[in-house]
Parts: C-alpha cells; sequence; structure tokens
C-alpha cells in the first residue's frame, strides 16, 4: 500500500507543480515575503522566541492546505479523471492517504522553508554578533501545530471535495467552514461573562505553557482523526461516480 | 469462451431535483454476452445506459438485480484482481491536462508495471504506437481533441489489458482520427482482445462490430450481427432502400425522439 500511496502522491505532487508554475507562480512566492522576510524583520527577536509562531505555523499550514485540497476530488469529478482513477487498481485508502498525505507535505513544506528564511532577516537585522533559533521546545511545537494544522484543513478539505460536484463549491464550503472553525472560539470567548473570561484567563496562567501547547496540539491531532475516519467511511467509490 | 456475462441486471439512480424526485431506472433487467476475442458494439441514443453498463462492469457501480461474471470473476468482490485484465477508456477524457503525455502514462504504468525500466519501455512502445512520441513533452491541455482520444487509448493499453471497454471512442474527433482510432480497435481485435464499444456511430458501429445490442431507456431492443439486424427490417421497408444502412436499423428500433 504505501507504494501506492507514493504513486498517488507522486502524481499529486507533479499536478500542484504544474499548477504552482503556471498561473499561481506568484503566490508561493508572495507567501514566503511575507512570512519569511517581511514580518520577520520587523518583529525581530520576538518571531523566535514568542509562542505567536506557533500560532502562526499551524495557521500557515492550515491556510495553504486550503488553497489546493479542494481540488482533491472535485478536481478530479470537473476534469473527468475520477472514472478511470476509481476504476484503477488502487485501493480506496491508498488514493484517500495519497491526496491528503501531498497536501500535507505541501503545507508543511512551505511553512518550514519560510520559518527557516525567516531566521535571516532576523539574525541580520537583530542578531547582534550571536546566532538566532528557534529554542528547542518552540521547534518542536512548530513541527506540532503546524502537522495538526495541516492535518486538520487536509482531512476536513477531502472530506468535502468528495462530495463537491466542483472545486469551487469544494472551495467555498471549506472557505466557510474554515472561517467558523477559526472565528467561532474567538467571538465565542468574547461573548463569555467577564466573570468566566478572567476564570479562563487565570487557568491558563496558572498552567505550564508547553502543556498549554501539547493539550492544543493534542486536541487538534484528535479532530484530524475524527475527520479522517469520516473521510474513510464516507468513500464509497459506486457513490462518487453516480453523484 | 464467455469472457463477459451481464445477467438480468437493474440499475436504478435516485433523482433529487427541483422537478424531480424518485428513481430512474438506467438499465432495466439486461443480459448479454461476450466471447472471448470479439468487438461487441452497445449501440443506444443519448441517455440510453450505455455508459451505466460500462460502470457496471467496470465495477464502479452496483447492480441492484442481477449478476455479472467478467473473465468468470465478479467485478465488485473480485476488483483488484479483475482490474489487471481491463482497460477503460470513458466518455471524458481521462488524462491530467496540467501533465504532459509522458506523465500521463508513466502515472498509469507506475500503478501496474513493476520496474522504472519495463514502465519506460512500455510508455515509449505506447507513444509510438498512438503515434504521439514527437509530442510526448507537451501538456494534455494543449492537445486537441484526436490526440487526447488516441493518448487515452494508448493509456488503457500501456498493462495490456485482455479486455477494452470504450465508451464512445470517437466522440468528437474528426474523420482522420477517427479511422486511426479504428485500425487501433481492429488491431486489438487482431491480438485476441476483446473490445466493447458503446456508440451512437452507425458507420463506426457497422465497420468494427462483429457483433451488436441495441439498448433504449435501458432495455434490450435488438441484438445480433450487423447483417442479422438489418434483415430484421420489414420486407416494405426494403422495397423502399434496396438495402437499409445500419442508421435506418438503428432509428427503427429507437425512434426520432430526441432524447435530451
Amino acid at each position: 500500500m504505501i507504494s501506492d500511496i507514493l504513486t498517488v502522491m507522486w502524481k499529486e505532487g507533479k499536478e500542484i507543480m504544474a499548477y504552482l508554475s503556471g498561473r499561481s507562480k506568484l503566490s508561493p512566492l508572495i507567501f514566503v515575503s511575507v512570512f519569511g522576510l517581511f514580518l520577520p524583520f520587523q518583529m525581530g527577536k520576538i518571531w523566535v522566541e514568542s509562542p505567536m509562531v506557533l500560532v502562526y505555523s499551524g495557521w500557515a499550514a492550515l491556510f495553504l492546505v486550503n488553497s489546493i485540497i479542494a481540488d482533491s476530488f472535485a478536481g478530479e469529478r470537473e476534469r473527468y479523471t475520477l472514472e478511470t482513477l476509481l476504476a484503477s487498481r488502487l485501493s480506496d485508502r491508498s488514493i484517500l492517504f495519497g491526496k491528503i498525505l501531498v497536501a500535507v507535505v505541501y503545507g508543511c513544506g512551505m511553512t518550514w522553508l519560510s520559518l527557516l528564511i525567516a531566521l535571516v532577516p532576523v539574525n541580520l537585522m537583530h542578531g547582534q554578533g550571536g546566532l538566532l533559533l528557534y529554542p528547542l521546545t518552540v521547534g518542536s511545537g512548530i513541527v506540532g501545530f503546524s502537522l495538526a494544522g495541516a492535518g486538520l484543513a487536509a482531512s476536513a478539505g477531502v472530506l468535502i471535495s468528495l462530495r463537491a460536484a466542483t472545486v469551487r463549491q469544494a472551495q467555498q464550503t471549506l472557505s466557510i467552514t474554515t472561517m467558523l472553525l477559526l472565528f467561532v472560539p474567538v467571538f465565542g470567548v468574547q461573548a463569555l461573562p467577564y466573570g468566566w473570561k478572567a476564570r479562563i484567563v487565570e487557568a491558563l496562567t496558572a498552567v505550564d505553557a508547553t502543556r498549554v501547547v501539547i493539550a492544543a496540539i493534542g486536541l487538534l491531532v484528535l479532530l484530524d482523526i475524527g475527520l479522517l475516519a469520516i473521510a474513510m467511511a464516507r468513500f464509497k467509490r459506486s457513490r462518487l461516480i453516480s453523484d | 469462451m464467455k469472457c463477459i456475462d451481464f445477467n438480468g441486471i437493474t440499475k436504478q439512480y435516485f433523482v433529487k431535483g427541483k422537478h424531480s424526485n424518485g428513481k430512474i431506472t438506467a438499465v432495466d433487467n439486461l443480459s448479454f454476452s461476450i466471447e472471448k476475442g470479439e468487438i461487441f458494439g452497445l449501440l443506444g441514443p443519448n441517455g440510453s445506459g450505455k455508459t451505466t453498463v460500462v460502470n457496471l462492469l467496470t465495477g464502479l457501480l452496483v447492480p441492484d438485480k442481477g449478476k455479472i461474471r467478467v473473465l468468470g470473476l465478479d467485478p465488485l468482490r473480485d476488483w483488484k484482481r479483475l482490474r489487471y485484465s481491463f482497460g477503460l477508456v470513458p466518455q471524458e477524457s481521462p488524462l491530467y491536462p496540467e501533465l504532459n503525455a509522458y506523465q500521463n502514462l508513466e502515472f498509469q504504468g507506475a500503478l501496474y508495471l513493476k520496474s522504472l525500466k519495463e514502465i519506460k519501455d512500455r510508455v515509449e512502445h505506447i507513444l509510438e504506437l498512438v503515434e504521439l512520441k514527437n509530442r510526448a513533452s507537451e501538456k494534455i491541455k494543449n492537445y486537441s481533441g484526436g490526440m487526447k482520444r488516441r493518448l487515452a487509448i494508448g493509456k488503457a493499453l500501456l498493462h495490456e489489458p485482455e479486455i477494452i471497454f470504450l465508451d464512445e471512442p470517437t466522440l468528437g474527433v474528426d474523420v482522420q482520427g477517427s479511422h486511426r482510432i479504428w485500425d487501433y480497435i481492429k488491431m486489438l481485435a487482431r491480438q485476441g482482445k476483446t473490445v466493447l464499444v458503446t456508440t451512437n456511430v452507425m458507420s463506426e458501429a457497422e465497420y468494427l462490430c462483429g457483433r451488436l445490442l441495441i439498448i433504449d431507456s435501458g432495455n434490450k431492443i435488438a441484438e445480433g450481427t450487423v447483417d442479422q439486424l438489418k434483415s430484421s427490417l420489414g420486407k416494405e421497408e426494403i422495397i423502399i432502400r434496396k438495402k437499409p444502412s445500419l442508421d435506418d436499423v438503428f432509428l427503427h428500433y429507437t425512434g426520432r425522439t430526441l432524447r435530451d
């Protein structure tokens, strides 16, 4: 099964590369310029030391995966390539995992690349003779958050793309879902009574920051697994064709 | 020797729409069989159930009733074994438009062949066969309809399957391209492969197929060789036109009403 997953990833990767080298060749460049050069240059030392970079790594990976995952099945359906893909000897899981993994690799790869490039302006402008690097705990957090964020977007995106008739429809549904996912907790917390908010802040400050990060990553991973399980259950060849 | 046995198959789709809600019968208690090495034509107007038959044979759809055997195997239960044995050319281009011809064939090769050398050799052979070697590095989105069709057939032949399903193989292809595709299909039959062709083009069916099955609204209307079908028309019509064409046979059985 692993070689089949790799074959699907190879095909998907070639398609993504062809897409990015075409009309959309500027978007990864803009992404790396903003998050790998401009923001780190402005923020300086805080960029490598603050836990804010963890939020950024999760958000960036999620955003990058979102930009390509809607195409996974809806794109195959729109281009009429789904029929032959499903009629091939590939198993359901190798198709599904191949598409999810390639999106995760792209999302995390671009995020990590921008974070590595970010070390250049930070060190050039704010290094003061020393070498500024991400502390081990922050580095581990970056890896954890970006993988969990990319996994969340990939499994949710595949689930949406499985049933969408067109890529546009999948993108719209995915955008609304992402907005709900990001804004509901923010506005939800703001809507809480003052006393509750104070208690939450008190509880969070009392707990070790590393534990909070681990708990957040754990929660995201659980969500990833849940969505992946639903996507696996909903992947029915006959329904994909007759839909 | 029976290669395909399609026995009493019924397939219904559930349709949910603004004006209609309910079940549509795409294939209705349909039976036919295909012998090994035969070019079998499945004829029918648009929406008559031809593509559904192909999707049922390839295991992409589950029949509501009846039994299907392809090379003695069940397309649903034995799908993994069976998928090495057939090649599918669907109605629409099954090629990835952002990839070039070589990459499209390479992907197919990676799914079915064992070594990189084997993949390379077969890809080169297929590109030569479909006369696209000098355009192999061009993206598919720049190909003409005929080139896409030829490459799609090449893709289906890459793993040397025993059975080829061709769903309207010359749809939107010019005369020259169509004749070249017909040559490939004839060549496959000479190699002992079994071919199922669905088509609306009567000259294509007449030229290619040993036996034909005409279906309409998922029902069997007529079956036989071209000569048998032609002679099945009444005497009266034979007087009007000495020798009816296959178009006449088709229209006689399916009527002149537009389906879409």
